[in-house]
């Protein structure tokens, strides 16, 4: 995976994209026991454009001409399929913003904060996206101020409640 | 004690293992984590290779 991950640092140099951090099931397995993940999903944010059609055929080009295989709806890069999620919320904006930069060997990378995929998670809602949020809740050190603040601002409060209510915790 | 009994101690102590597993595996660099989450991914493909050669066999062999 570092190979991506070197390869993201380059389109952020080179302006292709403005900022990027790993995001879905990758990320959760930053804080929590690895699972099984499909895909490697990179939130991204795009250099600002005039144009209101979001075009991502240059990053996946890119990834295709530093050895990526296009497959499907992915392009693979050392057998890992990756996927651009351009942020469409301001959670995510904020999540991505906010990440926390770690190292994955020797290169320099960001995941979201355990509070910001809790609550991109709970927003999700899927099955799937609910067992993150309880893996999450089980292993990472959560800052419950600053969630309760993350949730608030995204409206995310009900849904939290409902949550927990069903035994979410 | 019953057959029953024991084997729900066992279910009970393998739940406790795995549970355990899980919390130590939680602790493992970030690196060792990916590389078990891209083994986990190759051991689904390859099943998923085998239970669709098994349903080709399996459809061959009643046409």
């Amino acid at each position: 995976m570092e190979r991506i991950l070197q390869l993201l640092n380059e389109m952020e140099t080179q302006g292709l994209i403005l900022r990027y951090a790993i995001g879905g099931g990758m990320a959760v397995v930053f804080y929590a026991p690895p699972i099984m993940t499909n895909d490697l999903d990179i939130y991204t944010l795009l250099p600002p454009t005039n144009s209101p059609i979001i075009v991502l055929t240059p990053l996946y080009q890119f990834l295709i001409t530093h050895g990526g295989q296009p497959k499907g709806e992915y392009v693979e890069v050392d057998g890992l399929p990756v996927q651009f999620v351009v942020a469409y919320n301001e959670l995510v904006e904020e999540a991505i913003w906010q990440a926390r930069e770690i190292t994955f060997g020797t290169t320099k990378t960001r995941v979201p904060t355990a509070e910001h995929l809790i609550a991109i998670k709970l927003q999700a809602g899927r099955d799937k996206d609910l067992w993150h949020v309880k893996l999450l809740l089980e292993h990472a050190t959560i800052d419950e101020e600053l969630l309760n603040r993350i949730l608030k601002r995204h409206g995310l409060m009900e849904r939290w409640e409902a949550f927990l209510s069903a035994g979410g915790r | 004690m019953s057959k029953y009994q024991a084997a729900q101690e066992y279910l009970e102590w393998l739940k406790q293992a795995k549970e355990a597993m899980r919390k130590e595996q939680a602790q493992l660099p970030y690196e060792q984590k990916v590389a078990i989450v891209l083994q986990l991914k190759k051991i689904a493909c390859e099943a998923a290779k085998v239970r669709e050669q098994l349903k080709r066999r399996s459809g061959k062999s009643k046409g």
